[in-house]
């Protein structure tokens, strides 16, 4: 079964001609992805569009219909050699009711190899860092949705895997939990590949290396976050005066310009950075137009590039 | 793709989870009730004193006879050479059918016969309580989708043996421990000298009953892999259970050959488990492991194309 | 939050407490009733129906005694009380009241049933032997699955609360 020769240098996974269905229902279309070693990795779609249905695929809890996943150089990803590899946080699973939260995370680890003094030390080392080493005795039962998804996560990463496929992991966290759960994925990232699908597109944009974005079952992008927003990339600019129409009429005919959006003091400013020079000769051009107009930004952000490149690939985009 | 370290902890957890949960108390706990009921509803006529041991076993033999011989000729079979309205307790007295007599005094007379009821009571009973103790096997983590933390570390086929595994082997104990509180107290009971007796029959009657729980054990655990709510994988089997032997027998007025359904489970052959001809006890052994190793064959089919 | 991450299994025990409170607690009511009688007949008061007051005589003529009545249903009823004081505990978590005043419960439920087979004449317990064999292991299951399976839980518990 193993075929760890067929390993390409630098890839976990690779999808091929992958669809799934449902009945009648078809969850997954003809989808070919790469996946690197290491780094973070965002799926994003609609609801329903398959980011689930995908996931439950690499982690084998779906069988494989039309196509081949290999998972880190074995053909399939219920292979044995697999085991442990691959670390999942289910988005539904629930943990057992009627046993405590340290028994179940060592029951685990002893399925993932771990043994005595090592495994308690583990587990114990792993609840710590999601922030969970108080609840360590109690029963899944009382944990909060938050503590339930930051549980999710300390299964995932118990056995140190080398792919951790985290579906929604900061839905329902507080900011500082969230974030906390960032932070570790950016430590695993290091040395693992982590795939995350969130809906919470503005989080995934600092957070991720790569994205494919998934609608109806097609994977209709994919790449780095910069290949995959570069026609999108979009600024907030505030100023200090009204807007006035003439104004936008003039910055439309700007070369670098895409698109301009505006209200009251606000511009939102799509700019086309595959020029020579780039998102910084855009943004200069920019810069440069205002001030000569007597209206300097008082405050520019660059945010929410992601969402609206999603926005528009998921042809949701209901703006301009 | 079966790792017997993973087989050894699923059989574990499940054996300290069934302790922890209400269902499994439940099972536990009925399971006991039931069985010393049952062997005080044997032991008490003779403890009261109603009838004389002799009048007893003469009585126990004669329903013995009567259900043995319901389950091996199953009272359609017609005898020409016998007249018409000849019932089953007189046509046991007659030649074709001495061997059933020799096998109810062999249980009385030969060996303890307070023992022996109460394991043909069992035997009867135990099938309809084992579902309880194999019903949550897979289908409960399949249902709340706990079974997605195990598929990352362990094979389908190595959760399904170690769950199988863990629920036989409750239930093995659990036999054992009904049988010993009965052979404690009737040795307390009985005159010592019937107690030297009673150890050997009680090890004979400890593999029939673990015998014949294998297989309904196994359709528990079949069950429990094909049906993902609990209560359904239940009624399942113990509507199985029930229901083959009703419906063969009902089945069976219409078309004789049709009474072979009761073959689907253990009910057709689980009394020669207590025969007195060896052959005979060798080949329903082999029976009943050929049912067990059929339910979790299936079992795994099912399991391991299951979408989880 | 949910309400509890009290396991199942304790929240059967409880049932079963309750259960078995109820049972001994009538056979309680039973023992000290009968013992009322005996020292009636005893003391030459002839009372009830003749088939009654012949099988109270049976019984003294069997060595039984109104104290022996009285003694057994005073542990019955101690029994009674821990069973019935142990679920709350139970379902608490309680080390005290659940863990120990649930296995001093049981202690005492396995006392009452053991001192009725040893004391009781076989026309007294008429013939139902096996039936309080069977009684039996309801307290001995009762304190292996509070020493052996929920002894963390309980002790878990009381570190939260201490």
């Amino acid at each position: 079964m193993s075929n760890s020769s067929e390993v390409t240098t630098g890839e976990a996974i690779r999808i091929s001609g992958l669809s799934h269905h449902f009945g009648d229902k078809q969850a997954l279309k003809d989808i070919d992805w790469v996946l690197p070693q290491k780094g973070i990795v965002g799926l994003v779609g609609p609801n329903g569009a398959g980011k689930t249905t995908l996931f439950s695929l690499i982690a084998g809890f779906l069988t494989l219909q039309k196509g081949t996943i290999s998972v880190l150089g074995e053909s399939s990803p219920v292979a044995s050699a697999l085991m442990s590899r691959v670390g999942v946080m289910p988005q539904d699973a629930i943990f057992a009711r009627d046993i405590s939260i340290f028994d179940q995370l060592l029951f685990l680890l002893k399925l993932d190899g771990y043994q005595g003094e090592v495994a308690e030390q583990r587990v114990r080392e792993v609840m710590q860092r999601v922030g969970l080493e108080t609840e360590l005795f109690r029963g899944a039962a009382v944990l909060s949705h938050g503590m339930g998804k930051r549980l999710g996560v300390a299964q995932a990463i118990l056995a140190k895997p080398e792919i951790v496929l985290l579906d929604e992991p900061t839905a329902g966290l507080d900011p500082a939990n969230a974030r906390q759960i960032r932070h570790l994925m950016r430590e695993l990232a290091e040395s693992s590949l982590v795939i995350v699908s969130s809906h919470n597109l503005l989080e995934l944009q600092d957070l991720i290396d790569s994205v494919g974005v998934i609608v109806g079952g097609e994977l209709i992008s994919s790449g780095t976050v910069e290949e995959v927003t570069r026609r999108a990339r979009r600024f907030e600019i505030h100023l200090d005066a009204k807007v006035e129409v003439e104004l936008v009429v003039e910055l439309k005919q700007l070369s670098h310009i895409n698109e301009v959006e505006f209200s009251d003091q606000q511009l939102t400013v799509s700019l086309n950075a595959d020029q020579e020079n780039g998102l910084n000769g855009a943004l200069s051009q920019l810069y440069r137009f205002l001030v000569e107009k007597g209206l300097p930004p008082h405050e520019v952000r660059e945010g929410a590039s992601l969402e609206q490149a999603y926005l528009k690939l998921t042809g949701e985009d209901q703006s301009s | 793709m079966i790792q017997f370290r993973h087989v050894l902890l699923h059989a574990q957890k499940l054996i300290i989870h069934s302790l922890r949960t209400g269902s499994g108390v439940a099972f536990i706990f009925l399971t006991i009730l039931i069985g010393l009921s049952l062997a005080n509803l044997s032991i008490t006529p003779v403890e009261l004193g109603f009838t004389t041991a002799e009048e007893f076993s003469e009585s126990a033999s004669k329903a013995i006879g009567f259900a043995l011989a319901t389950a091996s000729l199953r009272m359609g079979v017609e005898d020409e050479n016998l007249p018409p309205d000849t019932d089953i307790l007189s046509r046991m007295e007659s030649g074709d059918l001495i061997d059933l007599g020799m096998w109810a005094r062999y249980l009385i007379l030969d060996n303890p016969m307070l023992l022996s009821i109460t394991v043909l009571l069992l035997g009867v009973v135990l099938p309809l309580i084992l579902p309880l103790g194999s019903f949550t096997a897979i289908s409960s983590d399949v249902q709340h989708r706990t079974v997605r933390y195990l598929l990352p570390r362990t094979s389908r086929l190595s959760l399904l043996v170690g769950r199988w595994l863990g629920t036989l082997f409750l239930s093995w104990v659990l036999i054992l421990l009904l049988l010993f509180s009965v052979v404690v107290y009737l040795s307390i009971m009985l005159p010592p000298e019937a107690t030297e007796s009673m150890v050997p029959w009680a090890g004979r009657c400890l593999f029939s009953l673990c015998c014949l729980a294998t297989p309904y054990v196994s359709l528990g655990v079949l069950c429990s892999a094909v049906f993902r709510v609990p209560m359904v994988a239940l009624l399942a089997a113990v509507g199985a259970t029930v229901g083959t032997p009703l419906l063969s027998l009902s089945l069976q007025e219409a078309w004789d050959p049709l009474g072979n359904l009761l073959y689907l489970l253990p009910w057709g052959y689980s009394h020669e488990l207590l025969s007195p001809d060896g052959d005979k006890v060798f080949t329903a052994v082999a029976y009943s492991l050929g049912h067990s190793l059929l339910f979790m064959t299936l079992a795994a089919w099912r399991f391991r194309r299951a979408d989880l | 939050m949910a309400a509890s991450d009290r396991p199942g299994g304790l929240t059967a025990l409880s049932v079963l407490n309750g259960f078995f409170a109820l049972a001994v607690g009538g056979t309680t009511i039973q023992r000290f009733m009968t013992s009322y009688d005996l020292m009636e007949v005893a003391e030459g008061e002839v009372r009830g129906r003749g088939w009654r007051r012949r099988y109270l005589n049976s019984l003294l003529d069997e060595g039984l005694t109104p104290m022996d009545l009285q003694i057994l249903a005073l542990i019955g009823l101690v029994a009674t009380l821990l069973l019935l004081v142990s679920i709350w505990g139970l379902l608490k978590r309680s080390n005290l009241i659940g863990r120990w005043l649930g296995t001093l419960g049981g202690v005492a439920l396995a006392a009452f049933y053991i001192l009725n087979i040893d004391w009781l004449p076989e026309t007294y317990l008429r013939g139902s032997g096996l039936s309080i064999a069977r009684q039996i292991f309801y307290p001995l299951f009762l304190i292996f699955m509070l020493h052996v399976i929920f002894r963390r839980d309980f002790l878990q518990a009381q570190g939260k609360s201490g």
